[in-house]
């Protein structure tokens, strides 16, 4: 019985080894998955960065919305109103308005946390929303660059400021660990 | 005689003030640049992040290469590495390349600035060259994201790989502003 035991357990490993095995070369197998139209994927990048950001600010504590590494750079607050700024002048732009050039949100304007992640929310909403609209066609029709006199389409807009969000997501990821946190992105995932 | 020079010096006065005016006009006026193409456009993110990058690799003192704003982070020199070493995730499969593996990181390998400052540089090149080949038509072609399985349009490739490069720029700006520098794109332009 007891070798009879160890036989069995044995091949229970033994099969075990060869499902993960054969999961594994299933995964490898699996065809990839097909490629989104030019409006969706601006959509699913610009919303990638923001989620990031969004985590951030409405995890940052309160009481450190004003803190800052340097005397002369923005606080985390006006990190993030910047930003809330610079997707408004996007929205901006693909309506064919003209850029408002505030782009530094007030934080005497916005006092709380809970204003700040509100804005933030949603100038990424918005710009989202007004990609979709566009659609793949619309997205690449030629729009007014706000920053430049020249032409460009939503979509090279897009992706250039989800540049732009990464510059400033990544002084934030500084901002978090001087402070001895680690950002929302960063942590062990559930 | 008196009178009349008054009155030269008012009209002189009256013009230089209207020429200014009449070029702030000029400016409104001149109709925008056409749109670049798609291939031009992406080139351009590309580049530009590249170039902010690495004039911060070579400007950044050689003896600060080692800093890192805390211990669990990647130090200025890891930082950058790090970016090129991504940078061929892009490169290598737009070219029809295997993407790198974990033999390849130059973590341990290059340790000196001069090295460092040309491999961050080259890795951007590399990319631009790997763009340009594309140009317009190619830049729709798929690719498989070697991190997410997934079918990819070069072109929407490029630009997430340069909104990473932007976060770890953000991260650089960050590690010149702890050490009192001013980071090259910031200081007032000549």
């Amino acid at each position: 019985m007891k070798k009879f035991s160890l036989v069995a357990a044995i091949l229970l490993v033994a099969g075990m080894m060869a499902l993960s095995v054969l999961a594994q070369d299933a995964a490898k197998k699996e065809a990839p998955k097909p490629v989104p139209g030019p409006a969706a994927d601006a959509i699913v990048q610009w919303n990638e960065i923001g989620r990031k950001l969004i985590a951030m600010a409405e995890d940052f504590p309160e009481d450190k919305y004003d803190y800052k590494p340097t005397p002369e750079v923005r606080s985390f607050a006006q990190q993030i109103l910047h930003l809330a700024g610079t997707n408004m002048e996007f929205s901006a732009a693909a309506n064919g308005g003209k850029p408002s050039g505030e782009e530094e949100l007030s934080r005497a304007q916005y006092k709380t946390k809970a204003d700040v992640v509100a804005v933030l929310k949603k100038s990424f909403a918005d710009g989202a929303a007004i990609m979709q609209q566009k659609g793949d066609k619309g997205i690449m029709t030629a729009i007014k660059n706000p920053y430049s006199n020249e032409m460009t389409t939503l979509y090279s807009l897009a992706l250039g400021f989800n540049e732009h969000s990464g510059e400033h997501y990544g002084q934030l990821v500084v901002y978090y660990r001087l402070n001895g946190m680690v950002p929302p992105e960063s942590r062990p995932k559930k | 005689m008196r009178k009349l020079s008054l009155m030269a010096a008012m009209l002189l006065v009256a013009g230089l003030m209207a020429l200014p005016v009449l070029a702030q006009d000029a400016a409104k006026k001149d109709p925008p640049k056409p749109a670049s193409g798609p291939s031009q456009s992406v080139l351009d993110t590309w580049n530009d992040i590249g170039r902010k990058i690495t004039a911060m690799a070579e400007d950044f003192p050689e003896d600060k290469y080692e800093f890192k704003a805390k211990p669990e982070m990647r130090s200025f020199r890891e930082a950058l590495l790090h970016v090129a070493d991504t940078n061929y995730f892009f490169t290598n499969p737009v070219k029809g390349e295997k993407p790198p593996t974990e033999g390849d990181w130059s973590k341990d390998k290059l340790k000196s600035k001069a090295e460092v400052a040309a491999y961050v540089k080259k890795s951007f090149a590399d990319g631009a060259a790997a763009i340009k080949a594309k140009g317009d038509a190619g830049l729709n072609s798929l690719v498989v994201d070697p991190y997410a399985n997934q079918q990819v349009r070069v072109i929407d490739f490029a630009y997430g790989f340069a909104e990473h490069s932007g976060e770890h720029y953000g991260l650089l700006v960050a590690y010149y502003r702890l050490n009192g520098l001013v980071p090259p794109e910031s200081r007032p332009k000549k």
